[in-house]
């Protein structure tokens, strides 16, 4: 995504002005979210549950001496 | 002992309940070198001695009487200026909440002060929390009591600076990204920053709920695992707050033994552009751990080159969503850099939003099932360059600010995303003059383990017997 096209987008999904410099970085940045999180999901995520996290913490908790 | 601030928390509690020193000189004590350390440090954005010392004489009184003392009875803390008190000013360390009063207190605050804790006032902060290295342009820079000249580290600035500066005996920081860990780190303290759940927030200024932590700074560990124990554990009022049960931190501290012990230390990550002196630091330091019986063993971290993209998927939005109406209508009143690391938010899909939160456990359950199944906690830099300079660090938002705070916070960022306990623990100093630190992180719930880890360096080490005084 260009710089401009991001600068227009925050104005109007979110109403707030960034300056060129914030454009750009945020442009890059979205660029590089965007690649992770596609190539972590990797697949629909039709099936799954909504995520719990304290769920998922006591169930990977070990069983100490402590 | 003449100088009462040189006390660690543990033996000014004791020494307040033995009635050997009563609250009221304690802390004036605190109070008074509060005073002398202020125009140096810049550690308090406000102090109250007046109300310090009334709670301490109440202290007293009903010591006098004859009632039980708490495991904090009479001990002067102070907090970062993000912990709600009802009725009192929290600035949250910005120029938008500075003259805010809330309504209610935070779970964490009544707990300590039923432990008998006195609160000496509102330390320094990153202002809203955002900021590694400590900066604020509405109140001032906090400064490093090891030498001034150097940061903090952030976003608990005060609450390392005050710590470490032997003004207070302990203080709550939060950590989002690494800001209980840095400033521990900077100033020669020991930090813990829990397993995501494991503090109630209620009542504490958030910057992102996934990610945000509450946790203790204090000069040793037995201290930190007192503070601890007093604050962690399920609270009603906040419902993110894991009812796992507590462990009994401090006692994991006494005579801790971590023969047979399995360290994992990071083949891969933790280490890309770390110093020499960091490196050489933090082999003497697996060499302390060998001769006090542990094993070390070498582990390939997964995900990691992922991680900063997937935490800043979570706290950006998190983060855009409590600020987007003061970015919108008075952004003038945010420092620089403030607003540059808040503005991603707004730029992050609520697809990709959910996507972090989605993949999280699996995220964390991989690095648990690779690294635990070898070891039983993982050991790292908590910084892995040495303490930089106020200089150094002050970019605001240049082009060059990206990389500077992403190389701070290279090595904590991680675990936040895992949502993991890490304690930052003092392992020296580097070439500069200034501390250095590790972190140890353990499976969920595993404090007491780090605990008992760190206190066994600890008494070996003997880094958290040294004092900038």
């Amino acid at each position: 995504m260009d710089s401009e096209t991001m600068r227009d987008l925050v104005m109007y999904w979110q109403g707030v002005t960034i300056d060129d410099e914030a454009a750009a970085r945020l442009a890059a940045l979205s660029t590089s979210v965007g690649k992770t999180l596609n190539a972590v999901a990797g697949r629909s995520m039709f099936d799954t549950e909504p995520a719990h996290f304290d769920r998922a913490l006591v169930t990977m908790a070990g069983h100490g001496d402590d | 002992m003449t100088d009462l601030t040189q006390m660690t928390l543990v033996e000014a509690a004791d020494a307040v309940a033995s009635r050997e020193v009563s609250a009221r000189e304690l802390t004036e004590a605190c109070v008074s070198k509060a005073e002398r350390m202020q125009p140096t440090l810049n550690c308090f954005i406000s102090l109250d001695p007046e109300g310090t010392l009334a709670e301490a004489d109440a202290v007293d009184a009903a010591l006098a009487q004859g009632k039980a003392a708490g495991p904090l009875q009479g001990v002067p803390l102070a907090h970062k200026d993000m912990y709600y008190r009802a009725g009192k000013v929290s600035t949250c360390g910005s120029k938008i909440r500075k003259d805010f009063v809330p309504d209610h207190t935070a779970t964490v605050l009544e707990r300590l002060a039923a432990a008998g804790a006195l609160h000496m006032g509102g330390l320094n902060m990153s202002e809203f929390a955002v900021g590694p290295f400590g900066h604020n342009e509405h109140w001032g820079h906090c400064h490093n009591p090891w030498n001034p000249d150097h940061v903090t580290g952030g976003s608990s600035s005060g609450s390392g600076s005050s710590v470490g500066g032997r003004v207070v005996f302990g203080a709550l920081g939060s950590d989002t990204g690494g800001s209980i860990r840095l400033p521990s780190a900077c100033c020669g303290l020991v930090g813990m920053k829990g397993t995501q759940t494991r503090v109630s927030r209620y009542g504490v200024m958030g910057l992102s709920f996934s990610l945000d932590n509450v946790g203790p700074l204090t000069r040793t560990v037995r201290d930190n695992a007192r503070m601890m124990g007093i604050i962690a554990g399920a609270d009603p009022k906040d419902l993110t707050a894991s009812a796992m049960p507590v462990d009994d931190y401090e006692a994991a501290t006494l005579n801790a033994d971590i023969k047979g012990l399995r360290i994992a230390v990071p083949a891969n990550y933790y280490y890309d552009g770390a110093t020499d002196d960091v490196r050489a630091l933090m082999n003497e330091s697996l060499k302390m751990f060998e001769l006090l019986g542990a094993e070390i063993v070498t582990v390939e971290v997964p995900d990691h080159e992922k991680l900063a993209d997937l935490a800043i998927a979570m706290r950006g939005p998190e983060g855009a969503v409590l600020h987007q109406a003061w970015m919108r209508d008075r952004p003038e009143d945010y420092g620089a850099q403030v607003k540059a690391r808040l503005e991603p938010g707004l730029a992050i899909p609520g697809t990709e939003y959910v996507t972090s939160q989605q993949v999280r456990p699996r995220i964390t359950q991989r690095f648990v099932d690779r690294v635990f199944a070898e070891a039983d906690v993982f050991h790292a830099p908590t910084i892995n360059i040495p303490v930089p300079s106020i200089a150094e660090s002050d970019v605001k938002a240049s082009p060059d600010f990206p990389a500077v705070n992403a190389g701070m916070t290279h090595c904590t960022r991680p675990i936040n995303y895992l949502g993991l306990p890490s304690l930052a623990v003092p392992a020296g100093f580097t070439d500069n003059g200034l501390p250095a630190s590790f972190q140890l992180v353990g499976r969920p719930f595993a404090e007491a383990t780090l605990y008992r880890v760190a206190a066994a360096y600890e008494a070996e080490a003997h880094f958290s017997d040294q004092s900038p005084d």
